[in-house]
């Protein structure tokens, strides 16, 4: 199981929990798990048309997806995925 | 702008003393220092713990921009300001506290937003800018500048117990908008003022926004370009992420559309920004609010903050469905009633009456400036925050 690392911002929508272990061997797969497991975050992470949102980046050992195989990137045991979201505040 | 720069007089030399003791400083790097100049955009959170090191550290000019006065409900993290200071300028508060603190630099005050139609007057010369507004609005603004004005922009950014911190400098790596290429819908994200921030957080990112900037000017160590650092204070961890330039980057890639300052406001959709709060026609004051309440038929009473917020201040009769909520919990609302949402400022309570909207519900007004305008225009025992 890979792990996913949650910011404060939607932690909102796992009950507070910031980091998890999730199924997958692909990104998507462990999104869909994500999303099975805390339904109201899926809006925050993917847009109406079913893209992740341009406000968001998501990294997989450090580098973004975008610069992998995005959705279709490969997902390992060891792997540490984090979620990117552009915040504001100052 | 100072444009000549005397070496280092008797004093300075023992005022620095513990930087001329760094080999990799020395009187060479002191006086380069004193020779450079930091644009500061924002004198909050970020901007106090930023200001009061390049301050110290002996940073020649500084330049500051703010338009906002010190408020109480700053002085939990905005610690360049005092109680002592309360309503006056942020600029001038900040100012004299860092001519108190070394007043061997200069400082330029700019009491203005920074906008379009600004910001490469002020900007022009300075050799860094650091970003420490409040708004995606400004910070797309602040990207761009650097990126026309060809200078490293040092992003910091919180949000409750996480900061982002990261140097975009366009010239030799990727900027905020290869990073972002676009802000989040607007109410899809909160603010610090909706949201909360631990107050030591932004003394931290705002520390190591100075960290940055001083290491660009005196050209040692490996400056944050390329990488962005996630600080999680709950953890206490830091980690780092490797940034890429964007191909298709609107603003520093080969194809680049943008290139001249834009509209931020229109760009980001401007309801999440803080400091302007816009005029809607299903805006309700708090004083039309009162009257409706004493009617036979009053409305019915929303209130979407989230349940600890409801220990802070509240108004009788009001249910509570916090605004994520609202969409799963609509047979909740009795529809057929006239119904008024609020929030702690109106801007989630405006988030909750499109969602509602959406959902059918017609019948609704939104509490203008929220539970802490009426507890300024009508109950004056409720506290404010
Ligand atoms: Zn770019």
């Amino acid at each position: 199981m890979a792990t996913l690392k949650i910011p404060t911002l939607y932690s909102h929508y796992t009950d507070k929990n910031k980091e998890m272990q999730l199924d997958g061997t692909t990104i998507r797969q462990v999104f869909e798990n994500l999303f099975l497991l805390y339904p109201t975050i899926q809006k925050h992470i993917i847009d109406p048309n079913g893209k992740q949102r341009r406000h968001i980046n998501i990294f997989i050992n450090k580098i973004n997806i975008v610069d992998l195989q995005k959705d279709e990137t490969p997902v390992n045991q060891q792997d540490v995925i984090t979620i990117l979201p552009n915040i504001s505040g100052g | 702008m100072p444009t000549d720069h005397p070496p280092l007089n008797r004093d300075e030399i023992l005022r620095y003393s513990r930087h001329l003791l760094i080999p990799e400083i020395g009187i060479g790097g002191q006086q380069k220092l004193k020779n450079s100049s930091v644009l500061l955009i924002g004198t909050g959170g970020l901007g106090s713990p930023a200001a009061l090191y390049l301050a110290a550290a002996g940073v020649g000019t500084i330049g500051l921009v703010d338009f906002d006065i010190v408020d109480e409900s700053n002085l939990q993290r905005q610690v360049i300001h005092g109680t002592s200071t309360l309503n006056q300028l942020k600029v001038d508060s900040a100012k004299n506290r860092m001519l108190d603190l070394n007043p061997n630099i200069f400082i330029n005050a700019y009491n203005e937003p920074f906008t379009s139609e600004n910001a490469m007057r002020i900007a022009t010369g300075y050799d860094v800018i650091i970003d420490g507004t409040d708004n995606f609005a400004t910070r797309y603004l602040s990207n761009d500048v650097a990126v026309f004005l060809g200078i490293p922009n040092v992003y910091g950014s919180i949000f409750r117990f996480d900061g982002q911190l990261s140097v975009f400098h366009a010239k030799v790596g990727p900027c905020y908008r290869c990073l972002f290429p676009e802000p989040p819908p607007a109410g899809l994200v909160p603010s610090c003022s909706d949201g909360g921030v631990l107050g030591v957080l932004p003394g931290i990112i705002g520390t190591l926004q100075a960290t940055e900037a001083i290491k660009l000017i005196l050209g040692i160590g490996e400056p944050l370009i390329g990488k962005l650092m996630l600080f999680d204070a709950l953890s206490m961890s830091f980690d780092q992420i490797t940034l890429k330039k964007n191909p298709d980057c609107r603003v520093c890639g080969p194809k680049a559309d943008i290139t001249e300052l834009i509209d931020y406001n229109e760009f980001c959709g401007v309801p999440g920004v803080d400091h302007k709060p816009e005029a809607f026609e299903d805006d309700i004051t708090p004083l039309q609010l009162k009257d409706l309440l004493t009617n036979p038929v009053p409305p019915l009473l929303l209130d979407v903050r989230e349940p600890h917020e409801l220990a802070i201040s509240s108004i009788t009769g009001a249910i509570n469905i916090p605004v994520d909520q609202v969409p799963y919990e609509l047979e909740k609302i009795d529809r057929s009633r006239d119904i008024i949402l609020f929030c702690k400022s109106g801007t989630r309570s405006r988030r909750a009456l499109y969602s509602l909207r959406t959902a059918g519900f017609t019948r609704l007004k939104n509490l203008a400036g929220g539970i802490n305008r009426w507890a300024i225009d009508v109950d004056r025992d409720l506290p404010l925050y």
